[in-house]
């Protein structure tokens, strides 16, 4: 009885450490966005005025929105791309078909960055917008095609032949029978995906070239250089981006089971 | 004859309905990654000034400075992985134990976020609690652990640290995947027959989570020996990585080819040596099931399985 009463504190002392670890920061940038000064770790009263800093500044706004558009085009594709290649997996399917994909998952991030790098300099392709979106599409297709794999195999393929068979042509068993039992499955990868390319750094450092400003390589230039509290406000701004993105995501009710296989 | 004509020809073009379906994707990852992939391997096996294939540009990755930086990636990648695997395995068992069912899934996503927001602001983050006039610094100085002249910032076990605040996902969602599938009779079984929790722990659970351990182990490991953000920005920028050879080659040298001589062989390194420690670990498992009982599923040690 003592022993079990010991892991369950054990337990939960453990989680509290680790929301603490794991908020602690986050917290501190957020209460410190709204401080009167320049401090890290002194409070000098409430203001906003880091956040009408941040909002005047054409560099960050510039860099948010380069970073939102990417994110959306890069998460468009792989989506759309990765369910079409898994689909089609049905019919059609070479061995290597879905297993060339594993690939971006497996290497380093740095060495797709640096490919797409390589062949954007030696194609002398202007890099940029299209740089980004070929390389964050890449990364996506590394979770999103593992993840509708899964859900894919899970889907009863007996409604598929059924379908064609009553008649619905190709098209409308997609539209009519796969999208919508996938959709959850959907819904939650293209989230991941969206984060993840909000998230990355490597391929946003190395592909963004000169004009094409991100939030990641303006944030660490700029970091490296000076302090600028309004950075504390834009970074707080994306906090609560993706806060609302995971309310959003809990609310449409897609999450039950993601992260085990039962 | 005419049903198998029909069937042949219903076949073939399921097939090519397949294949327009495949070929967008198959296309994008062929053309943007694996054919320059090619390239750039290609280009590894030349020098700037001569015209022949050569192995100079590998031979070079050998000297002191780049061993140096190849080595601190190393070790940066094992202590973090570490560091990942001592902090995931306790909490998804918390996780799966501890914490209602219908819960489960909300505290992942809330444990998650912050990891969701962008890689440079949490490492930005930190500098809220680490720098001289941070929250940590501040309550280490009041509790009289620091004094006035020490710096948070600038040191290894920080980075180690915020590396696994970086990193600890994706050891924790394969981890918790294995110990979320496991049936709790089993270990009801096991406590009934009389094991501690340390043996059930041991025996039970430990043997059906190695798979998820050793998917957690090679991402955390992969994904973290190519960081050069985290020390430079953390640790202070005092040593060199193999990330920051691929920064110097490529971006400010502009030198391809050696550049991607330093990825590829920083690649072979780090995978030779994952087979190296894995084949260690084995080996150590061998030596020790003549001294001590080691559940059968560990000493297999399958993580492909």
């Amino acid at each position: 009885m003592i022993e079990k009463q010991f892991w369950r504190w054990s337990a939960w002392l453990w989680f509290a450490f680790t929301i603490v670890f794991v908020y602690a920061p986050v917290v501190a940038m957020v209460v410190f966005s709204f401080n009167q000064g320049q401090s890290f770790g002194g409070w000098e009263g409430f203001s906003c005025k880091w956040y009408q800093q941040f909002l005047g500044s054409e560099d960050m706004v510039h860099a948010l929105s380069g970073s939102l558009l990417v994110g959306c085009l890069a998460t468009f594709f792989s989506v759309i791309l990765s369910l079409l290649v898994v689909v089609a997996s049905k019919w059609w399917r070479p061995w290597w078909l879905l297993e060339i994909f594993m690939v971006n998952f497996v290497v380093p991030e740095i060495f797709v960055a640096v490919v797409i790098l390589n062949i954007f300099v030696f194609l002398k392709i202007q890099m940029g917008l299209i740089s980004l979106v070929v390389g964050h599409t890449l990364l996506g297709f590394g979770t999103a095609v593992p993840l509708f794999r899964t859900a894919f195999s899970e889907l009863q393929h007996a409604l598929l032949d059924a379908s064609l068979d009553l008649g619905a042509t190709y098209l409308q068993t997609l539209r009519y029978v796969i999208l919508p039992i996938l959709k959850p499955s959907i819904i939650y990868v293209a989230f991941l995906i969206f984060s993840l390319s909000m998230d990355d750094f490597f391929i946003n450092f190395f592909c963004s070239g000169v004009g094409f400003p991100t939030v990641s390589t303006y944030v660490y230039t700029t970091i490296r250089a000076y302090v600028d509290p309004s950075l504390n406000a834009l970074s707080s701004s994306l906090f609560f981006l993706s806060l609302a993105l995971v309310l959003l995501l809990t609310l449409s009710q897609s999450i039950d089971g993601i992260f085990s296989d039962d | 004859m005419v049903q198998y004509v029909v069937y042949l020809v219903k076949k073939s073009f399921k097939q090519e309905f397949g294949f327009v379906l495949a070929m967008p994707a198959v296309i994008w990852q062929i053309c943007f990654l694996l054919l320059p992939a090619l390239v750039l391997f290609w280009r590894s096996l030349f020098t700037i000034d001569s015209w022949g294939v050569t192995l100079a540009n590998y031979v070079s990755c050998t000297g002191a400075t780049y061993a140096a930086a190849i080595y601190n990636s190393l070790v940066l990648a094992y202590l973090t992985a570490l560091a990942c695997l001592l902090f995931c395995l306790p909490l998804a068992l918390v996780i799966n134990f501890h914490i209602k069912r219908e819960l489960r899934t909300a505290v992942l996503l809330f444990l998650m976020m912050p990891s969701w927001t962008n890689f440079i602001i949490r490492i930005y983050s930190w500098f809220f609690l680490l720098r001289n006039d941070g929250m940590l610094f501040r309550i280490l100085q009041g509790l009289g652990l620091l004094n006035a002249g020490s710096s948070l910032l600038a040191n290894q076990v920080v980075t180690i640290v915020v590396m696994v605040y970086c990193y600890f996902p994706y050891m924790l969602l394969p981890i918790y995947n294995c110990i979320s599938n496991i049936n709790p009779r089993i270990l009801e079984a096991s406590g009934d027959l009389g094991a501690s929790s340390w043996q059930t722990f041991w025996r039970v659970i430990l043997p059906l989570s190695i798979k998820g351990i050793g998917s957690g182990w090679l991402v955390v490991t992969l994904v973290s020996f190519g960081e050069f953000a985290v020390p430079e920005l953390i640790g202070g920028g005092k040593y060199a990585y193999w990330g920051n050879l691929v920064v110097n080659n490529f971006l400010l040298l502009s030198d391809y080819n050696a550049g991607s001589a330093v990825i590829f062989f920083g690649i072979l390194v780090i995978l030779a040596s994952l087979l190296l420690i894995y084949a260690a670990l084995k080996l150590l498992l061998l030596v020790l099931s003549h001294f001590v009982t080691i559940p059968q599923k560990l000493l297999r040690l399958n993580f492909a399985d």
